[in-house]
Parts: structure tokens; C-alpha cells; sequence
């Protein structure tokens, strides 16, 4: 017995210093530290994980990874940030939570890391897409890397648009028409159980709001004139609203109103819906017959086009660093290599979700990604991070225009009502605030 | 002489609970109350925090969807704990009777309360589904029209209520099973020697005879429904639109979703009110009943 502990121990001693020199051989001054990264649970994130061996390999330095689900994710963020906890290293940032952040002084500017002699000279900060390092810009200052972004797309289902012989809509009123056309009843009981168009319902920030904004866009809506007096509800907003709620009263499930990003491409992948506007890399969900009954069938195409221009919408996460941070200079080593050239490069067969343009192009990109490679790069040229407004309130704001689509999709109020009211509400925040 | 000493064992042994429940309960609440009347916003920590008085009490009061909120609240309560009752009352006087199974069904019935409320919130979310849930699926094959359980606004609040029935039922008709139990057996048969009908036996003697019990069993489940927070948060999250969101819920959506901390306190302070002022309510009824018995 006691030879065999004396055994183990000596065994663990060992090991430890074998560990301990295989950390020296490294080289490296990251040796031994230790670093936590928070991210979304998102098929960038199971990339980053798989690589992550490598990482540690090369840097010595010992990397946790916490996943978490978006919304989940972001409330445990915003808590660490309040109660300036140095529990994250790294966090993935909404772009829309730049502006809060930064006005908070809760993240470091990556700038004085570009210039200093932490930077890789391969780092090439103008291969991202300039939307991507724009939007996560407040104040001249960059608060982080992009990591992923996307715009919208149209997903159709080719086979019955040829069978329908059906143009691919180019305006709203022509994909409604489709839609309509789309409702089928397959199993012949007098209801239409598969449906014409799919569009998210669910009442959450970021959510229906996120397809609705670009409805906005599309008829020339803004939430805010220049003196920052809500006008959502003009005209245009009321155009927007009215639109979405025609296309999913009419052609859309009848439990859209709680239909999240999951549920729409549910959806779509069980054949039980015609077509759907949804973030441009849930394509490569659509055509993995593994999870999709309909892979090889769909067609892909550019968000329709209200009276002014096209409805696509813009979302992107970028990796930052907080200034409660422990090892600020580990965790930029880590950013710099998550969105290097060569880790993105090597994520092509993931997903597509690339935000450097030089990996973009790639003939390997466009081969992987053949239906809808090219668009995604016009989809993303063409969608404007300022469709909504780029300010610390925004999480408030979005959240009224969120209940208002909701509460008008379920028939709770009118769109009038539902516009005025949050429109009521978002000028009291704004006044709070201070902005009059 | 000997001097008697003061033993001070007794205050000594006192102090971990003194400084436990200080820790735990009033320094929460102190703060709480001093937070209440300031005005903050955790995401812009560079405003600091501001004394306003009373103010986020008044903003709450003036705000529609508190209101609302606390309709939700008041139509969740009222509902699942006059359901509860009455079904467990009825599955208490069944389980109270010999009957063959009665020690499994005591024992299965335990089931729901015993399981998380996120677990039994996700359960339900799949039976409630719209396409893919078995209760629409049952319906179908009976030609019953199809539910949206969760997506319509008049029946959101419904749905959220049956879930809470189901889980909470149980506990209801256990505590009262006890007290059915533990009736003394003489009224009943001095009642059987006068010519009661059961129905009298039940209205004059085990009704009140069991009132402790009810008292007991209503004020558990009011308080618990009047906080109804989780099942909320993983059924609808207060969805569609606003019309299941509960004060709780709607509290959490200041507190951790805006970081409003001031006006979530304040909101929790007025959710304290409300239910301190029912308990004693109870706890009155409760004291009298207990003095009417010998």
C-alpha cells in the first residue's frame, strides 16, 4: 500500500515537471497564464473550440471557455461588467452593445494594442470588412475584432418555385404574392398546413425586431429624426409593420408569434415552409442533409426591396477585451489569433460566417459554399450598420419595438396603436436620458 | 457567600443565527430600501446614482405595463389557487379513503412538485407546441380545433395557469390529505348517532374542522403565485407581447435586463407590501380559527 502511494506521488511529481518543460520548451511569455473567454454558443464558437488545442500549444498559455446561449450569455456579461469583475479575459460583443460599453469605459481600446509591439505584423486590420471593424467602433475607438457577421438573405425553396413557375421576388409585394400562392394544403383537409412565408415572430430583443428593422429600412423608416424624437411610427414605420404582419398573418404558422431564429429554420429544414428571410449563414443549416429534409432544394436570393431600398439586416459579434481584465496582453494574443486570416480560413467548412475579405473571396469559400457564397458578399457590401440606431439607450428602445410588433402580429392592438405606444415610451427613455 | 455568576452561554451560543439571519435577511433588505429611493442605471456607471425620493415608486405606479403586470399577477393567483384547491380538496377526501392503489397514487402524485420548474416549464413548452406537441396532436385525431397554446394572447395566461396547476395540485391535496388524517373520529360518530347525511358530515364537521389546514394550504400557494417568476420565464418569457408577464418577471426584466436597479427594488418593496398585507390577512383568520376550538 504505501509503496504504491509513494509510487503515485512520485509518478505525479514527474508529470508535473514533465508538463512544466514541455510549457518552457514553448517559449513564451504567456507560459502558465491563464485566461477565460466568454462566447456564444454558435457554430464560430465550436470552431474556435476545436482549434484551441493548437492555440494552447503554441502560447503555453491555458485558455476556459465559457459557452453560453446568446441571451443567456449577455446577461451574465452585462453583470460581470456592472459589478467590474475580472471573471472574463475576453467577452463576445454585440455590436449594438458598443456605444453602452464604451460610454461605460468597460472595455479597453484595441488601438494602443495595434500600434504596440504585442501586434502581429500579419494582422491586417483593413482585410475586415469595413462594416464589421466599423460597427464595432464608438468614438474613434475600436472595442474589438469582428468575430462573425451577417446579413439577411432570402431562402426559398427552388423546386417549388419552378413547379409554380414563380419569379423570384424583387419587392414585397411580389413575395407576398408568391407566398400566397406558397400556401398549400398537403393533405388535402381543407387547411393549409404548409405555409407560404416564415418570418420571426418572438418577442425578444434582437429577435422579431432584428427582420423587422430591415422593413424598415426597406420603406426609407429610421427610429429617430435628427433631434432624436422617435418616428418610427411615421408613415414609413407604419408601411413596415403593416407589410410583416400581412406576409406572417397571412402565409406565415399560426404560432409565429413565437418563432425565433431556431423555430423559422425549423421550419424550413421539415418542409413545412415555402420560403424565409433569415441571417445569411443559417444557409449552410438549410443544406445539411443531416439536419435538413429539404438540402439540394432551395434557392437563395437578396432580401426583397420595400419603396426606397432592399430590407437586409445587419448583425456582427466582435471579440473584446474589459478593462477589469488580469491579463489584458494574453487576451489579445488570443483575439488576434481567433480572428487571424488563417484560423478563419480554416473555418470555411463550418460555416459562413467570415468577416475578412480576403477569406471571403477565397475560390475554397465559394467552392464550399457554391449556392450562396457571392451573395452573402453582396448581401453583406449592401447592409448599412446605422439601419438602427447606434446608441447606449438601444436595449431599452429595441425592446419597445419588439413588444410593438408582437403585440400587433397577435392582434392585441393595432399596428397604429402598437407604433404610437412605444413611440410614447421611447421618447420618455430618450428624455430620461437626456437627449432633450 | 458564593457569588452566582451570569452565565452568558445562552447569548453567545445566539450569535451565528443573530449574524446569519442579519447577513442574510436584513442587510439585503436595508439596501434594498436605500436603493429603492436612488435612481440608477448599472449600464451607465458614469451618471452614478442620484437620491430621488420616492420617484421610482411613482414611475412604477404611472407605468402601463406595471399595471398590467400586476393583472397578469392577480388573475394568475386568483385562478391557480382557487383550481388548486378545489382539485386538491376532492383528490385528498379520494386518497383519504380505503381504497386499493391509494399507497402508489400517494406516492406518483408526489411527482410534479418534486420536479424543477424549468424542467416542467420546458416539458411544457413541447406539449404546448403548436405543430409538434401531443396535446395538439390528440386534439387532431379527435378533430378538435388546434391551440396555440402559447402564441394567443387569450389563452397564454390560461395555459401558464393549467401548468401551474398541475404541478402545484399535488402539494395541495397532500397537506390536506394530513389534515384529513389527523380529524379526530369522535364528531363523526356522534354525528352518525344524530343521522347526518354525508354531505352534512362533510359541511358541518370536516370543513371546519380542517379550516387550519386550508388556511395553511391557501396562504403557501398564494405567496408562491403572487411570485410566480420561473415557469414564466421559461414558458413565455412574457410573451406574445406583454400578456403573461407577471411582476416578478416584469421586475427581472428591470432589474437584469435594463439594470434599472432602483426602480426594481423599489418594485420589489411594493411586491413585499402586497404580500405581507395577504399573509396577515391569513395569519389573522388563521389565529381566530384556532381559538374558536377548545
Amino acid at each position: 500500500m504505501g509503496k504504491n502511494i509513494f509510487r503515485s506521488l512520485l509518478l505525479g511529481l514527474v508529470m508535473v515537471l514533465a508538463i512544466q518543460l514541455v510549457a518552457l520548451a514553448a517559449d513564451n511569455q504567456f507560459s502558465g497564464v491563464q485566461i477565460t473567454v466568454q462566447m456564444q454558443d454558435h457554430s464560430a464558437t465550436r470552431a474556435i473550440q476545436k482549434l484551441l488545442p493548437d492555440f494552447e500549444k503554441m502560447t503555453g498559455m491555458k485558455v476556459n471557455l465559457v459557452i453560453l446561449p446568446f441571451s443567456a450569455m449577455k446577461e451574465k456579461q452585462l453583470i460581470e461588467l456592472a459589478s467590474r469583475n475580472a471573471t472574463y479575459d475576453v467577452i463576445m460583443l454585440d455590436y449594438r452593445d458598443v456605444a453602452g460599453y464604451g460610454e461605460a469605459r468597460w472595455m479597453i481600446d484595441l488601438g494602443q494594442y495595434i500600434k504596440g509591439p504585442l501586434a502581429d505584423p500579419n494582422l491586417k486590420l483593413d482585410d475586415f470588412l469595413p462594416t464589421g471593424v466599423q460597427s464595432l467602433t464608438w468614438k474613434n475607438k475600436l472595442y474589438g475584432f469582428p468575430f462573425y457577421i451577417e446579413s439577411t438573405m432570402l431562402m426559398y425553396r427552388k423546386d417549388l418555385y419552378d413547379a409554380n413557375a414563380l419569379k423570384v421576388p424583387e419587392n414585397w409585394d411580389e413575395l407576398y404574392a408568391n407566398a400566397l400562392k406558397l400556401n398549400l394544403d398537403t393533405n388535402k383537409d381543407g387547411q393549409v398546413d404548409f405555409y407560404g412565408c416564415t418570418l420571426r415572430g418572438l418577442r425578444a430583443v434582437g429577435y422579431n425586431d432584428y427582420i423587422y428593422n430591415g422593413f424598415l429600412k426597406s420603406f426609407g423608416g429610421s427610429y429617430f429624426d435628427d433631434k432624436w424624437k422617435p418616428i418610427f411610427n411615421n408613415e414609413n414605420g407604419m408601411k413596415a409593420l403593416e407589410t410583416y404582419i400581412k406576409i406572417l398573418k397571412d402565409c406565415g404558422p399560426p404560432s409565429v408569434a413565437t418563432f425565433g431564429y431556431e423555430e423559422v429554420m425549423q421550419e424550413m429544414m421539415q418542409n413545412k415552409t415555402a420560403q424565409v428571410i433569415d441571417a445569411t449563414m443559417l444557409g449552410t443549416w438549410l443544406e445539411d442533409p443531416e439536419k435538413s429534409q429539404v438540402a439540394g432544394k432551395n434557392g437563395y436570393a437578396m432580401v426583397p426591396k420595400g419603396t426606397v431600398q432592399r430590407g437586409n439586416s445587419f448583425f456582427g459579434m466582435g471579440l473584446g477585451i474589459p478593462v477589469f481584465s488580469k491579463n489584458p496582453d494574453a487576451a489579445y494574443k488570443f483575439i488576434e489569433w481567433a480572428t487571424s486570416e488563417q484560423v478563419e480560413k480554416s473555418f470555411i467548412n463550418e460555416g459562413a460566417f467570415m468577416t475578412r475579405s480576403s477569406v471571403l473571396n477565397t475560390k475554397e469559400f465559394k467552392e464550399r459554399w457554391p449556392l450562396f457564397a457571392n451573395l452573402i458578399i453582396d448581401s453583406l457590401a449592401d447592409a448599412n450598420i446605422t439601419y438602427t440606431p447606434i446608441l447606449p439607450e438601444w436595449r431599452e428602445v429595441a425592446d419597445f419595438v419588439s413588444i410593438a410588433v408582437s403585440t400587433a402580429l397577435i392582434g392585441e392592438k393595432t399596428p397604429k396603436e402598437a407604433l404610437d405606444n412605444a413611440a410614447a415610451e421611447v421618447e420618455k427613455v430618450m428624455k430620461k436620458a437626456g437627449y432633450y | 457567600m458564593t457569588k452566582t455568576r451570569r452565565d452568558n452561554t445562552p447569548q453567545w451560543i445566539l450569535i451565528p443565527t443573530i449574524t446569519f439571519i442579519l447577513l442574510l435577511t436584513t442587510f439585503p433588505m436595508a439596501y434594498s430600501l436605500y436603493n429603492s429611493v436612488m435612481d440608477t442605471n448599472l449600464l451607465k456607471p458614469y451618471l452614478g446614482s442620484t437620491f430621488i425620493g420616492l420617484g421610482n415608486y411613482f414611475s412604477l405606479l404611472q407605468d402601463g405595463r406595471f399595471w398590467g403586470s400586476v393583472w397578469h399577477t392577480v388573475y394568475i393567483t386568483v385562478s391557480t389557487v382557487v383550481i388548486e384547491f378545489l382539485l386538491g380538496l376532492g383528490l385528498a377526501l379520494l386518497l383519504n379513503r380505503e381504497m386499493a392503489g391509494n399507497r402508489i397514487t400517494r406516492t406518483l402524485i408526489l411527482i410534479p412538485f418534486m420536479t424543477t420548474p424549468v424542467v416542467i416549464g420546458l416539458i411544457w413548452r413541447f406539449l404546448f407546441n403548436y405543430d409538434l406537441g401531443i396535446i395538439n396532436y390528440v386534439f387532431r385525431i379527435f378533430h378538435l380545433p388546434q391551440v396555440l397554446w402559447l402564441s394567443n394572447q387569450s389563452v397564454a395566461l390560461k395555459s401558464v395557469v393549467l401548468v401551474d396547476v398541475w404541478q402545484w395540485t399535488p402539494l395541495v391535496a397532500l397537506i390536506l390529505l394530513a389534515g384529513l388524517q389527523s380529524l379526530p373520529i369522535e364528531p363523526y360518530e356522534a354525528s352518525l348517532v344524530d343521522g347526518c347525511t354525508p354531505w352534512q358530515q362533510f359541511r358541518r364537521i370536516t370543513l371546519p374542522l380542517l379550516s387550519p389546514s386550508i388556511l395553511m394550504v391557501l396562504l403557501i400557494r398564494t405567496m408562491d403565485a403572487i411570485k410566480m417568476y420561473d415557469l414564466i420565464y421559461v414558458l413565455t418569457e412574457g410573451g406574445p407581447g406583454t400578456v403573461t408577464e407577471t411582476i416578478s418577471y416584469y421586475l427581472y426584466v428591470i432589474g437584469f435586463k435594463l439594470f434599472y436597479t432602483g426602480r426594481a427594488a423599489a418594485g420589489s418593496y411594493i411586491l413585499l407590501i402586497i404580500i405581507t398585507l395577504i399573509s396577515m390577512l391569513f395569519i389573522k383568520l388563521l389565529r381566530g380559527q384556532y381559538q374558536e376550538q377548545p
